[in-house]
């Protein structure tokens, strides 16, 4: 974990305050998103051999989770283009929501929330 | 190894701050008429920490006090002083112009917060069953307008702050919805003088959107108008 840059430990001596411009009573509030928003795909796979399971874990579930929303998303336009008929849409719905279900479930075997199958790519900005 | 904290427009800098991170002494590395100010290091993994991080950002403000700098990224390192003249020769003429665009300038950081009702969220999916495939697609379908919506909804009010606040910058850059409740994420490189009128200005829009919570910071060194100005050793070898 890396130390959080947006809040600084309160020191005496890094007046952090004469930093700040305008009033703002509620600096977790952003110090949450900020870190929300640097938050990317893991940059090194953890190989602690107790950990590496999960680390790799993370990864895949990312990915997967991303093909499950773009093909969603496919879906979604195809319904909206008119180029679906009933029959199709209820099973591309069945399927969908299948493997949902089972998306909950690898993320709890692998003790993983949805806070870290994170698909914002920070300044790449998010992947949808 | 180095330690780069700024390059700055003058050679001969003479107020340099006692030491820099680890208490090392600060040395300058001139080549023409600017120079880069160091400090040696023993690894090129520099942690971020509280102390580092604002031990940094001090040297380059006391440089700022005095000269045009260009501030070097946090956690920059090169592996000798060879190879920090050998950069300094290499950008001169880039150097020399960013000295120039940033002289007597300071950059401004500003953050909106927004609290929409269905705000783009990234849990989209929300774990909710339905009936019918038919059904769950369908709830899809709605969701994804109401996420496109808010999305025109936050970009065209992220353009209507920034607006007004970018037209008292030289430059300025900005990022709507950087997450779903992050609006805006800019920054504005503006003169000296133009603090005091900003900071009033952001004051002012934060009166007249009281929903939306501002978080304005600053005057930083121009961190996000000089671009990369050093790659590090350790990026290289990635």
């Amino acid at each position: 974990m890396k130390p959080n840059l947006a809040t600084p430990a309160p020191d005496a001596r890094r007046p952090v305050g004469r930093k700040l411009l305008c009033d703002a009573d509620d600096l977790e509030d952003f110090a949450t998103e900020l870190e929300r928003a640097s938050n990317t795909l893991p940059q090194r796979i953890n190989a602690d051999p107790e950990k590496v399971e999960q680390g790799l874990a993370k990864l895949v579930l990312t990915l997967i989770e991303l093909l499950r929303r773009l093909m969603e998303r496919q879906a979604i336009h195809r319904i909206e283009a008119g180029s679906l008929t009933d029959d199709e849409i209820e099973r591309l719905g069945q399927t969908f929501m299948k493997l949902q279900v089972r998306m909950e479930e690898l993320k709890q075997i692998f003790e993983l929330g949805d806070e870290d199958l994170n698909l914002n790519l920070g300044p790449l900005g998010d992947l949808m | 190894m180095i330690y780069l904290y700024a390059i700055t427009d003058d050679s001969e800098v003479t107020t340099l701050p006692e030491s820099g991170i680890g208490g090392a002494p600060l040395l300058t590395c001139a080549y023409r008429e600017i120079a880069a100010v160091t400090s040696p290091v023993a690894s090129a993994e520099i942690e971020p920490t509280a102390d580092n991080v604002w031990r940094h950002e001090e040297i380059v403000e006391a440089l700022m006090a005095e000269s045009a700098v260009l501030p070097v990224r946090f956690g920059t390192v090169l592996a000798d002083k060879a190879a920090v003249q050998a950069t300094l020769a290499a950008h001169y003429s880039h150097f020399v112009t960013a000295l120039d665009r940033v002289c007597g300038r300071v950059e401004l950081g500003l953050r909106v917060l927004w609290e929409e009702v269905g705000c783009p969220t990234d849990k989209d999916n929300g774990g909710r069953m339905a009936d019918s495939g038919r059904a769950y697609l369908m709830a899809r379908v709605e969701e994804e307008h109401q996420v496109q919506a808010a999305r025109q909804r936050g970009e065209a009010l992220a353009a209507e702050l920034d607006g007004p606040l970018a037209d008292m910058a030289v430059e300025s850059t900005h990022r709507a919805l950087v997450t779903p409740r992050l609006l805006l994420t800019a920054a504005y490189l503006v003169e000296q003088d133009q603090v005091v009128p900003f900071q009033q200005r952001v004051r002012a829009l934060g009166a007249a959107y009281p929903a939306l919570r501002f978080l304005c910071t600053g005057p930083w060194p121009p961190y996000s108008f000089v671009g990369a100005v050093v790659s590090t050793a350790n990026e290289r070898e990635r």
